[in-house]
């Protein structure tokens, strides 16, 4: 009996998994497939925001007549581009050598510091940003040992030491990935022709890295231009191009926002393509050798002493200020905000509603992202397009580096002309655009490290497409699927930014939203601040607990 | 190893012969032992002070530099003034005819023209030890033979010491002055390749350098001045003393030392019928299969006589009392003795 | 019955044509090998054999069915790649069912089946195994067993002992022969080793620029190359420039360089023309002695190096007029005779040479290979 139905299940399946096949194999579905992820890209992803903007143009001149606005708005941007520079540049300065250490050095406490790298990843921007106003600012912090009231003071400086904790992961992570693909075997050919270890790295290791220094620095770049909740926070009366638009979102007219968000999308945009331009043609200085002093840089101590400067810098600038949040975390626990919080309260009613709104928010994007992204990652990772490809490419990079406050200003104004659409999936929507470059390239890059000849081989064996897909491209890039989910959602969970932008009524704020309107505008004792941010965090990271025990487990 | 001496160093792959170039090197760092470069111990002189060129198996051109670029790394890194080794550069680029590609970036190079600059490259340092890693490992197998040559004469040209790992023993034997054979981590036979191919020592050596027959049989006793084997009935006299105990032998031939002829009652010949004939190119190779099923091949280069056998003709070999080898039989067993898996 | 059958095919990648106008028939449990160096088309060939690419021009039937819009699996073809593109997270016995199942079989059949094939190829010890545990000559075995599991009768093998150890290569080529006979396989077999190519095939076709330049057996390709390019890529040759002094209704005399005369026994040339002289390595003879008068093709020169190859030994020879010749000759009959240094004549039979034109652009340019 039990085996009769077990043939009858499996000649179920088998028939399913034929008709999917025979399905997949006509020409005129495997176009259907990529035309829709082309079509989900242009009207979900890329033609909101630029519609959003270019529709209310006209109402930029209203700026020219508050010249007040218009200066600090200049100013604000400015400091955007000045800020976004100044991190990445001290970033890959001090991340660099982090990411040597970590794939070179033999050292057991290597597996550590691998660990404490990912943790401001871990950490949403805007519990970060909070964390490190309480490290450097408040008097619970380091200042109590300088014997100081605040160390360092909300303002630039404050604002350049979060940011350079929070792109600095970035960095590093790029960077050993690339160290780990790099063929060492160049540096030792340099080597046996005489030249010192420091020699070899600056003339060979470098240069031939640069592609991926550039990446990271612009990831790094990106990362900082367009983060808006930490440095809200952190901000005082430093304003840059986001703090700027998230404080005046609900007081100035239209003109100012518009003017802020079209200049930030458009000058990013250019930036950032120019630099990718232009900077594989930056030379490194290759053209002399200097035995005596390279081989002093190359010794022994002087490796030490780089190895101790990089880790203590890491600690203390990137590690330490991330964590200071536990400590108010676990007072909060002590104090008896807890029994409040149980015995709830309208704080914390709001508080769960928002919660649920984030998690909801978070998983309907990832969902959307991963279903139309696949197939976009797998013609640019083919180069289906041919020619187009790149371009194509080129376009889905955009919502990486465009401030993602300015893209939920216009994605605002887009929505908010199709009152129909319900608030929720407006919100939906503005989070699943500016997630979905992080799916798409990852996992573009991983179909590309799939040899092609492997589904050729395939194809031979008589896999239709779909078989080719379920059987080998699938299980060979699940790991990659998986972590691109996690990255879009951990990244959809954090975002303050746009969601601040589309939000329009208070039952709809998103957990970074409500918490730093908490923090900034003192709506909750600091004890429920830290409280809100600590169920946050923990939330959070069980999540992430969960999806990577799941990928666990499915790698067996 | 001697000055000025070409040294192969040949073994299946997972031998352990890219490891021990590799500690010669300084590329890798010996648990125990000890390694003189010169009667100087270098074990804790790092890569760059060892003097040492090496042409790696990948090539491993730098991609950002032109071919002279390349080229001139060795001096330039050593903060020399480019124009006091420039005679040495020259003279290598002369030997080597790359002077028509110094411009290029190394990636549009033929896969023979860059494994030539990476030997160039390797020269220009002035070192007077050269290791190559499977240096023509990723050639074709006609350019493979074509610069073989021009390693070897460039090598004896500049007076130079060489250490060259191969998995291929064609190549080892054309160019070596002595071959090193490895297995497993451990030496198995040093010598000339002559030596290796005529008088190998080893049971692994002799299938490894070249096709060989191995027979297993019994000892039966002396005569004279040396054994009688008895091999499946077939009887055959050895002019040697074993130097092992035990009754269990194997014995070795190449197949092109075996006489094959059409004339009946030769001594001790063995009488046989041609199952299968292949062409080789230069030579023709035959499967016999003797009267009591021995399965043998032979090889013979053409001669009119060659040309002539068919499969199925009846033929008498003659397994030629000197070059028979002799060996105790394997405690592993045969298949496992001579494995290069 | 499995044949292949290609009419004026042409395939280009961008500006370059990897094949052109390429016509070529494959017959029932044949052994094809097609011989050429890198960046000859060999294995653009196989990938439009296979349907992987589809030609610019032209058609491809197999088994005398138009396949050029037929899908690669639909084909029935196994393709075995170079470096085998084993599935790394399927094991063994995953790799070899893979065919069978996508083709529709019971999960129990498919399995039947793919053991089947690891016992071909004594594998089936490894059955649950992942590949890169396995060595190199079993991964080829197991790439071999996919390919063939789904019950193909055509095997494109795409350099299939190019990733093994020299001593290996030679071992497995004939194995390689034996199961395709066995199985009375088709087998197209592509290889940049000549000696390779001449021990396993029925047939040999030597490719250059996507181009056939010669096809047939292997002997007849090997004794008879119908231009230099062959005469050089398949075997040892020694080739002479020279041009016709004198012609006769037997034969012709060459002048080579410095005044040196060669006698050939081809009648076809005109006097005055430039013409290569080739002749094998293994069928020239060094001669120790004295020259008689009566003596033609015996040229004086002197020993320059001895190498040594393991069954044969490569003596050249330095001739006085200039020219090189590199003799071959079996290790018995060769080793030790002759002294770097040494005096000799070499004799050229006349039956064992061959006359082509000169070639437009150059000796040195049209033997290139690299």
């Amino acid at each position: 009996m039990r085996r009769q139905r077990a043939i009858a299940s499996e000649n179920v399946r088998l028939r399913l998994i034929r008709k999917i096949d025979d399905f997949s194999a006509k020409n005129l579905v495997k176009c259907a497939v990529y035309a829709s992820s082309i079509i989900f890209f242009f009207t979900l992803i890329l033609i909101p925001p630029i519609a959003g903007i270019l529709e209310n143009i006209g109402k930029l001149k209203t700026i020219y007549y508050d010249p007040s606005l218009l200066t600090s708005a200049n100013l604000a941007i400015i400091n955007s581009f000045t800020m976004a520079f100044t991190v990445a540049t001290l970033d890959l300065i001090a991340a660099l050598p982090l990411a040597w250490f970590i794939v070179r050095s033999k050292m057991k406490i290597v597996n550590f510091i691998d660990v404490l790298v990912d943790i401001p990843f871990l950490i949403p921007t805007a519990a970060l940003g909070y964390s490190s106003l309480l490290f450097w600012s408040s008097q619970d912090g380091i200042s109590r040992i300088f014997g100081m009231e605040t160390l360092i003071p909300p303002g630039f400086a404050l604002v350049l030491l979060l940011h350079f904790a929070f792109s600095y992961p970035v960095i590093v992570r790029v960077m050993v990935g690339e160290l780990l693909t790099y063929r060492e075997v160049y540096e030792v050919a340099a080597r046996t022709l005489g030249a010192q270890p420091f020699t070899a790295v600056r003339t060979i290791t470098l240069p031939l890295l640069k592609p991926g220094i550039i990446v990271s620095f612009l990831l790094a770049f990106a990362r900082s231009l367009s983060e808006t909740g930490a440095t809200v926070i952190a901000a005082g009366n430093f304003e840059n191009g986001p703090v700027f638009i998230f404080k005046n979102i609900d007081k100035v007219g239209e003109g100012a926002l518009v003017y802020v968000s079209s200049v930030l999308i458009l000058a990013s945009t250019i930036i950032f393509f120019l630099i990718k331009l232009l900077a594989p043609s930056l030379k490194f200085p290759i053209k002399r050798a200097f035995p005596s002093i390279e081989r002093k840089l190359s010794s022994y101590e002087v490796v030490k002493f780089r190895d101790g400067a990089t880790i203590l810098v890491f600690l203390i600038i990137v590690v330490a200020p991330s964590l200071f949040i536990a400590l108010p975390v676990l007072s909060a626990l002590l104090d008896g905000t807890v029994n409040e919080m149980v015995a709830g309260s309208e704080l914390w009613n709001v508080f769960w509603r928002s919660m649920l709104i984030s998690y909801a928010v978070g998983s309907i994007s990832t969902l959307m992202n991963v279903v139309f992204g696949l197939p976009a990652a797998v013609l640019i990772a083919r180069r289906k397009l041919g020619r187009a490809t790149s371009i194509f490419k080129a376009l889905v990079s955009i919502p990486i580096i465009v401030p993602s406050i300015a893209l939920g200003v216009s994605l605002k104004f887009f929505w908010g002309k199709y009152g129909f659409i319900p608030e929720f999936w407006v919100i939906v929507f503005s989070h699943t655009t500016i997630t979905y470059t992080y799916f798409v390239e990852s996992m573009s890059a991983a179909i590309e490290g799939i040899p092609v000849e492997m589904e050729d081989v395939a194809g031979t064996l008589g896999a239709k497409p779909f078989t080719i897909f379920r059987r080998i491209t699938l299980p060979l890039t699940k790991y990659a699927v998986f972590s691109g989910a996690i990255l879009v959602f951990t990244r959809a969970l954090g975002e303050t930014g746009a969601a601040k932008a589309v939000v329009r009524t208070k039952e709809f704020q998103t957990l970074p939203v409500l918490l730093v309107d908490w923090i900034i505008n003192k709506r909750a004792t600091s004890s429920q601040s830290a409280l809100g941010i600590g169920l946050y965090i923990i939330s959070a990271f069980l999540v992430l607990l969960a999806l990577r025990f799941i990928i666990r487990e499915r790698r067996r | 190893m001697e000055d000025k001496e070409y040294l192969c160093i040949i073994g299946p792959s997972g031998c352990g012969k890219t490891t021990l170039i590799k500690c010669i090197a300084g590329i890798i760092k010996p648990d125990e032992g000890e390694i003189y470069i010169d009667d100087r111990i270098v074990n804790d002189t790092p890569i760059q002070d060892r003097g040492i060129g090496y042409v790696f198996q990948e090539i491993a051109l730098f991609p950002h530099m032109s071919v002279y670029d390349n080229i001139c790394y060795g001096p330039f890194v050593k903060g020399l003034d480019i124009s006091s080794a420039k005679n040495l550069i020259n003279e290598i680029l002369n030997m080597l005819e790359l002077w028509d590609r110094v411009k290029d970036p190394p990636s549009i190079l033929s896969g023979g023209a860059q494994q030539k600059t990476a030997v160039a490259r390797a020269l220009t340092s002035g070192s007077r030890l050269l290791i190559l890693d499977e240096p023509l490992g990723s050639l074709d197998a006609k350019v493979r033979r074509v610069l073989r040559y021009e390693l070897r004469r460039l090598v004896k040209d500049l007076g130079l010491t060489a250490i060259h790992v191969t998995h291929d023993q064609e190549e080892a034997m054309s160019i070596a002055d002595r071959i090193v054979v490895m297995r497993s981590g451990e030496i198995v036979e040093i010598g000339t390749p002559l030596e290796l191919y005529l008088r190998p020592k080893n049971l692994f050596t002799a299938h490894f350098v070249g096709e060989a027959n191995f027979f297993i049989g019994d000892l039966l006793g002396e005569e004279d001045e040396g054994v009688k084997i008895d091999v499946n009935g077939n009887i055959l006299y050895i002019p040697c003393k074993p130097s092992f105990e035990g009754k269990k032998v194997v014995l070795a031939i190449r197949p092109e030392f075996i006489i094959m002829k059409k004339t009946n009652g030769l001594k001790d010949a063995w009488r046989g019928m041609i199952e299968k004939i292949t062409f080789l190119g230069s030579s023709l190779r035959f499967e016999v299969c003797t009267e009591n099923d021995i399965m043998v091949i032979v090889k013979n280069p053409f001669s009119s006589e060659a040309l002539g056998w068919r499969v199925g003709d009846r033929v008498n070999l003659v397994l030629s009392r000197d070059s028979l080898l002799l060996y105790p039989y394997p405690k592993e067993g045969l298949e496992k003795a001579i494995s290069i898996e | 019955m499995p044949s292949i059958r290609l009419v004026n095919v042409t395939k280009k990648f961008g500006g370059i044509t990897a094949i052109k106008k390429l016509s070529l028939t494959i017959n029932d449990c044949e052994y094809v090998c097609v011989l050429g160096p890198s960046g000859s088309g060999k294995t653009t060939l196989l990938r439009l054999i296979a349907g992987i690419i589809k030609p610019d021009e032209g058609e491809i039937y197999i088994n005398n069915k138009l396949v050029n819009d037929v899908p690669p699996q639909e084909r029935n073809v196994a393709y075995v790649p170079q470096y085998y593109a084993l599935f790394p997270h399927l094991t063994v016995i995953d790799n070899v069912a893979f065919g069978p199942l996508s083709r529709g079989l019971r999960r129990e059949e498919a399995y039947k089946v793919g053991m089947h094939m690891l016992e071909m190829t004594r594998l089936a010890w490894r059955a649950e195994s992942l590949p890169y545990e396995l060595s190199g000559g079993m991964q080829q075995r197991l790439a071999l067993a996919r390919g063939l599991a789904c019950g193909a009768k055509i095997l494109l093998l795409d350099e299939p002992l190019g990733a093994l150890d020299a001593r290996l290569r030679v071992e497995l080529r004939f194995r390689l022969r034996e199961i395709a006979k066995e199985n009375g396989l088709t087998v197209i077999h592509v290889t940049h080793d000549q000696e390779e190519a001449i021990v396993v095939a029925d047939r040999l076709i030597v490719l250059r620029g996507g181009e056939i330049q010669q096809e047939g057996p292997p002997s007849q390709v090997y004794n008879e190359p119908k231009n230099i390019f062959v005469a050089h890529f398949v075997g040892g040759a020694n080739f002479f420039e020279g041009f016709i002094a004198e012609t006769d209704p037997h034969g012709s005399w060459v002048q080579l360089r410095n005044g040196f005369i060669l006698r050939v026994n081809e009648t076809r040339w005109k006097v005055g023309e430039k013409i290569v002289i080739m002749i094998r390595e293994e069928k020239t003879e060094i001669i120790k002695g004295i020259k008689r008068r009566e003596d033609i093709n015996l040229l004086p020169g002197t020993i320059k190096e001895a190498s040594f190859l393991g069954d044969f030994v490569i003596y050249g020879i330095l001739l006085d007029n200039g020219d090189n010749v590199n003799s071959k000759m079996p290790t018995l009959l060769g080793i030790g005779k002759f002294k770097i240094g040494e005096r000799v004549y070499v004799r050229l039979r006349t039956e064992y040479l061959r006359a082509y034109p000169y070639p437009p652009q150059g000796l040195y340019q049209e033997l290139k290979v690299m």
